[in-house]
């Protein structure tokens, strides 16, 4: 296949899913034009630019090699700041924040990068050392400036991610990034309510690696859920004593993103600029059209006796040793 | 006969894809209806036989596609 790329062609676009064909991982692309991604997530932008009928029909669909021969052309933003979490712990809220501003490109849990973190489940074949030239390709793609303010680029992870942090790390050692966690019973109260795909067994490919999908199926729901939640924790406490990770709970929440976060992920703005982004936190993050209500005390007394037992048995000491961390690191 | 149009229809994008001002004269209709035509239209005139239900089920195609990009 001819891979002769003129850079100029994708100008303004940007990949939006990454597919699989004969066992070789492909591209397809969604014009953007100036359109920034300040929706809560990132297909909510994209979805958005389906309005236009004209990005229903007019796709480039490339193989992902396509990314490396323009990652040798253009130039893009170097990541400024990383972010990871636990789920339903307040990371909407602070990439919304980020978002409020038009100098921050902010990427929020864009399918194309779980998928090229997944692609040794698809072939065992693909290495760690592809899937990290892979993974640094499609950054670099959602990181192009498209208008002129761009100078900050951020990128939110699907909360399973989580699980490659040092796979991720290796990729980009010199990036900064956080570890946002809440109190596991909240955050279990919260899936139970509406479960998230990472909290439906089958739907991650070895999220819990060793389980039957029966097994999964067999468990009570909370327990699975409170097991997930574990196994981000493992990752996150493998990794926090790396010089680039900040833990934060989301009782931080907003006051951390304009001071410690920002400050960790050595991003300057305007006194005008943190108020924007103070103003973005009256909003509730996945619903900005809704006030924004702390409900921990609601979701604490919605708590089930199941709730409770799998909080205790597999997440809350994985809390209490991040927060162990997290509280030795600001003395 | 439906795959060689299809195939028209393959070829047209590609062309569209490489041609900023086509871009340009097609970005422009927000109803798909009028889209629909003036693809059939400018593909006529580079010698392409496209139909409307050729160009419904690229829509059904991709619109398929990316409701099912998580899977």
């Amino acid at each position: 296949m001819d891979l002769t790329v003129k850079a100029k062609i994708f100008r303004n676009w940007s990949p939006i899913r990454l597919f699989w064909e004969k066992g070789q991982p492909f591209v397809d692309w969604c014009y953007l034009g100036r359109e920034r991604f300040v929706q809560p997530f990132f297909d909510d932008t994209i979805s958005r630019r389906f309005r236009e009928p004209f990005n229903t029909l007019f796709r480039h669909q490339t193989p992902l090699e396509v990314l490396g021969k323009l990652s040798a052309q253009r130039s893009a933003i170097a990541p400024t700041g990383f972010i990871f979490h636990l789920s339903r712990c307040g990371s909407t809220l602070v990439s919304q924040m980020l978002a409020a501003l038009a100098q921050n490109i902010v990427i929020s849990e864009a399918s194309p990068i779980s998928k090229i973190l997944e692609a040794n489940f698809i072939n065992p074949q693909i290495t760690d050392q592809q899937r990290i030239i892979w993974l640094r390709w499609m950054i670099e793609a959602f990181a192009q400036q498209r208008n002129i303010d761009e100078r900050y680029f951020f990128v939110k992870f699907d909360s399973w991610n989580t699980i490659n942090l040092s796979l991720i790390e290796r990729a980009f050692p010199d990036v900064p990034w956080i570890f946002l966690y809440r109190n596991p019973l909240e955050v279990i109260v919260s899936q139970m309510r509406q479960r998230g795909a990472q909290m439906i067994p089958g739907s991650i490919v070895h999220i819990l690696p060793g389980m039957t999908l029966t097994d999964a199926l067999q468990m009570p729901p909370e327990e699975y859920c409170a097991r997930v939640l574990a196994r981000f924790c493992e990752s996150a406490l493998d990794n926090c004593q790396s010089p680039n990770a900040l833990l934060v709970n989301y009782n931080q929440l907003p006051d951390a993103v304009t001071s410690e976060i920002l400050e960790h992920f050595r991003a300057r703005y305007e006194a005008a600029d943190i108020e924007m982004m103070k103003r973005a936190t009256q909003f509730d993050a996945k619903t900005p059209q809704m006030n924004f209500i702390p409900d921990t005390e609601r979701k604490k007394s919605e708590a089930s006796k199941a709730a409770h037992q799998a909080a205790e048995k597999w997440v809350n000491p994985l809390y209490e040793r991040l927060e162990n961390v997290r509280r030795q690191n600001i003395l | 006969m439906r795959k060689m149009a299809q195939a028209d229809f393959e070829q047209f994008k590609q062309l569209v894809l490489q041609d900023f001002s086509l871009q340009e004269q097609l970005r422009v209709f927000t109803e798909r209806g009028t889209l629909f035509t003036k693809v059939i239209e400018i593909s006529g005139k580079y010698g392409f036989q496209i139909t409307t239900e050729d160009i419904e089920e690229v829509w059904r195609t991709n619109s398929r596609l990316w409701i099912e990009r998580w899977i």
